[in-house]
């Protein structure tokens, strides 16, 4: 369970765009959270609650954009998704892959007022 | 009160952690010194490794270690007892290191004065895998005992690791372990991962182990005098 320091740093970010940008207020937060992350988005939902709850993000709301692993292979060129435990191109069974998604724990945008 | 905004912001959340594992992995490269990560479940043997790793190690090299855990000291005591400089960093109730724990851990420390830096993680095969620490090998380890498809049930620590070591051979015909599915078990986590099969016990346990992090460390160090003589 490190979403709680995972919701802290995202708070960080949030705090410094603020300032940064002369905005009062943040109403909500998009972020996207790959498969290979190792964050579970649910905890993550929890943890953000918590972490911002007697803050001046206590009502900033949190959305969370899961994004499943996606590979490219080297073999047949296609970028196919796939499951985390199950690294191989599905189309032609190569494991001559790339990992282009999946891998994601970003903050997309923020909407201030 | 200011207008409603949306800001396209499109930052890594962990972001300062990747900061300072950037700076962390710059001067590593500035001091010669090859750091070395070790992940794994509570119990998977690594500070035995480590244990066996140092004393083994260093009558060639200057090594060292730091090693992270919840709660007590027991590890680095242990660790000690192989004669080289160990330094525990007590998480609290932080289930992972950071790379700001590392940065503070080595405060004071003479870096150049080092070859192999080795950091033994909390026990835990989630939380660690999404801080970079800085280091330029990670070992996730599996031991037999654990079954062959704790891969497939944390997928991520092994993606995030880059090589794969195997511990507790010695026990693996006791509980039956079976090689060739714990191999295809990290194969459909991590293409192409390299698994090292090690034994604390056995006295010819480690060669194949030890063998790769010298080779490793050598690579190292002539990508660095390359580039500084550049």
């Amino acid at each position: 369970m490190h979403e709680l320091s995972i919701a802290m740093s995202l708070i960080d970010v949030i705090t410094e765009t603020l300032i940064r940008e002369n905005a009062d207020k943040a109403l909500s937060v998009t972020v996207e959270v790959g498969a290979l992350s190792g964050v579970v988005p649910e905890a993550l939902q929890t943890a953000f609650v918590k972490a911002a709850s007697n803050t001046p993000l206590q009502d900033c709301r949190l959305s969370i954009f899961y994004v499943p692993v996606s590979v490219h292979c080297s073999v047949c060129e296609r970028i196919c998704q796939v499951p985390p435990d199950g690294l191989l191109c599905p189309n032609c069974g190569s494991s001559n892959i790339d990992i282009v998604r999946g891998r994601e724990l970003d903050v997309i945008r923020i909407e201030t007022s | 009160m200011n207008q409603p905004r949306i800001l396209e912001v499109r930052t890594r959340i962990l972001k300062d952690n990747d900061r300072i594992a950037r700076d962390l992995r710059r001067q590593f490269v500035q001091t010669g010194t090859f750091v070395v990560s070790l992940v794994s479940s509570p119990g998977a043997g690594k500070t035995t490794l480590l244990q066996k790793t140092l004393t083994e190690l260093s009558s060639r090299y200057r090594v060292a270690a730091l090693v992270g855990d919840l709660a007590t000291e027991n590890d680095a005591k242990r660790l000690a007892e192989s004669g080289v400089p160990v330094r525990q960093i007590v998480t609290g109730t932080v289930c992972h290191l950071e790379a700001a724990m590392i940065a503070e851990a080595l405060k004071g420390w003479d870096l150049r004065a080092l070859d192999i830096l080795f950091i033994e993680n909390v026990g835990n095969l989630v939380c660690p895998s999404s801080y970079d620490l800085g280091e330029h090998l990670r070992f996730v380890l599996l031991s037999t005992t654990e079954g062959e498809d704790k891969p497939l049930k944390y997928p991520t620590i092994f993606n995030t690791a880059d090589v794969a070591v195997l511990t507790k051979t010695d026990l693996a015909d006791a509980v039956g372990f079976d090689y060739a599915e714990a191999e295809r078990s990290v194969q459909r986590v991590r293409p192409g991962m390299k698994i090292i099969a090690t034994s604390s016990r056995n006295p010819d346990g480690l060669r194949e182990y030890l063998g790769f992090l010298e080779n490793r460390f050598q690579e190292f160090r002539c990508s660095v005098n390359g580039s500084s003589e550049k």
